[in-house]
């Protein structure tokens, strides 16, 4: 077996975070925890003492974008072969990463992606929010020839290959459907996986209303950006 | 023809600008690198200033009737050049401070680490 890292980013997740770092080492006993902990100012790190997961605590909050790469750089630096991204609210079911995981050990994928909207049970995300990523979903698939339906999902599995590259180039703000286009233009194989998501048990989403507007004109440019920037055909 | 007065005033605003960023850079308040952007176009305005007949033939080959009017647009598009300067000069930093905090955070576990181990011990 590989060495496999769980990175989950977290950022005032203290009613969470231990239920989600538990729940991760009873379903992957075969994989490494960190936590990384985005500045928060709650109780987050003092509720994961005691519990079998690394701490990393980021001076100044960087969003999830630079989180996640912080567990990126961890992993390069200590010669893991697959990390997985796992949302640190809840939302994710880690039941999924052992099939991710073994998809990328026989080579068939460099990325898995777990998606609900495969098998569409479980939290399906409101109507709004699905036009949006429909939308997203088609602008790659325009961009690139690659269907990803669940573009935002933030349940990821990486191999080797791709821990380098997001280490050392991660995009910034909203960060999920510009990573994959950024792992497509680098002959990622990219496969989904149908993952059952929960709604939000405690705490708020990180993309409200007001910022929906936002979020659509920075992804749509860093998408159309990121596909013009690279030279594959 | 921009009238004698308008000129000596201009002249003036030219001089001031020159001497406050002279002043910054020798406070080390103003860096080197980034100056080089306001010095060149203190140096353009200081022409067009000093040699009306430069302002006049620039503004007609870019088909702008009145040198006033010229004048305005080069000084909007110097402003331009210099906001655009400083988010370029904002991004590298914020990518910095990126880099310099995730450095920091995995520091901070590996000396954590390193002091739990010692307290086993």
């Amino acid at each position: 077996m590989n060495k496999v890292l769980v990175i989950v980013p977290a950022f005032n997740e203290e009613d969470n975070i231990v239920k989600v770092v538990r729940k991760l080492n009873d379903c992957c006993p075969f994989a490494d925890v960190v936590v990384i902990n985005d500045c928060s100012e709650d109780d987050t790190v003092e509720k994961l003492k005691g519990e079998k997961a690394s701490v990393i605590s980021l001076p100044i909050n960087l969003g999830i974008g630079g989180a996640v790469q912080t567990g990126y750089i961890y992993a390069r630096e200590n010669g893991y072969e697959i990390a997985v991204q796992h949302d640190g609210d809840g939302q994710h079911d880690p039941a999924a990463i052992k099939e991710a995981v073994d998809l990328i050990e026989n080579g068939i994928a460099d990325i898995v992606i777990g998606s609900r909207f495969i098998e569409k049970i479980g939290f399906q995300s409101s109507f709004t929010r699905r036009i949006g990523i429909t939308f997203l979903s088609n602008l790659i698939y325009w961009l690139t020839s690659n269907k990803i339906c669940d573009v935002t999902s933030g349940y990821r599995v990486v191999n080797k290959r791709f821990i380098d590259l997001y280490s050392q180039d991660y995009p910034v703000d909203y960060p999920e459907p510009e990573a994959i286009v950024m792992a497509l233009m680098n002959r990622a194989i990219v496969k989904e996986i149908p993952v059952v998501m929960s709604e939000r048990e405690n705490g708020e989403s990180s993309i409200n209303l007001k910022r929906s507007v936002y979020y659509m004109i920075k992804v749509s440019l860093a998408i159309i950006i990121t596909r013009l920037s690279s030279k594959k055909g | 023809m921009l009238s004698t007065t308008l000129r000596m005033v201009l002249a003036v605003c030219v001089l001031i600008y020159f001497v406050s960023i002279v002043f910054l850079i020798n406070k080390k308040k103003l860096a080197m690198k980034y100056s080089l952007i306001w010095i060149i176009s203190g140096i353009a305005m200081g022409i067009l200033v000093a040699f009306p007949n430069v302002l006049i033939a620039v503004s007609h080959f870019f088909g702008i009737a009145s040198e006033m009017n010229g004048l305005f647009t080069f000084l909007i598009g110097f402003i331009v050049c210099i906001l655009m300067s400083l988010t370029v000069i904002v991004s590298v930093q914020s990518d910095k401070i990126r880099k310099l905090t995730q450095v920091i955070g995995i520091m901070d576990k590996k000396i954590n680490d390193i002091l739990d181990e010692r307290k086993t011990d």
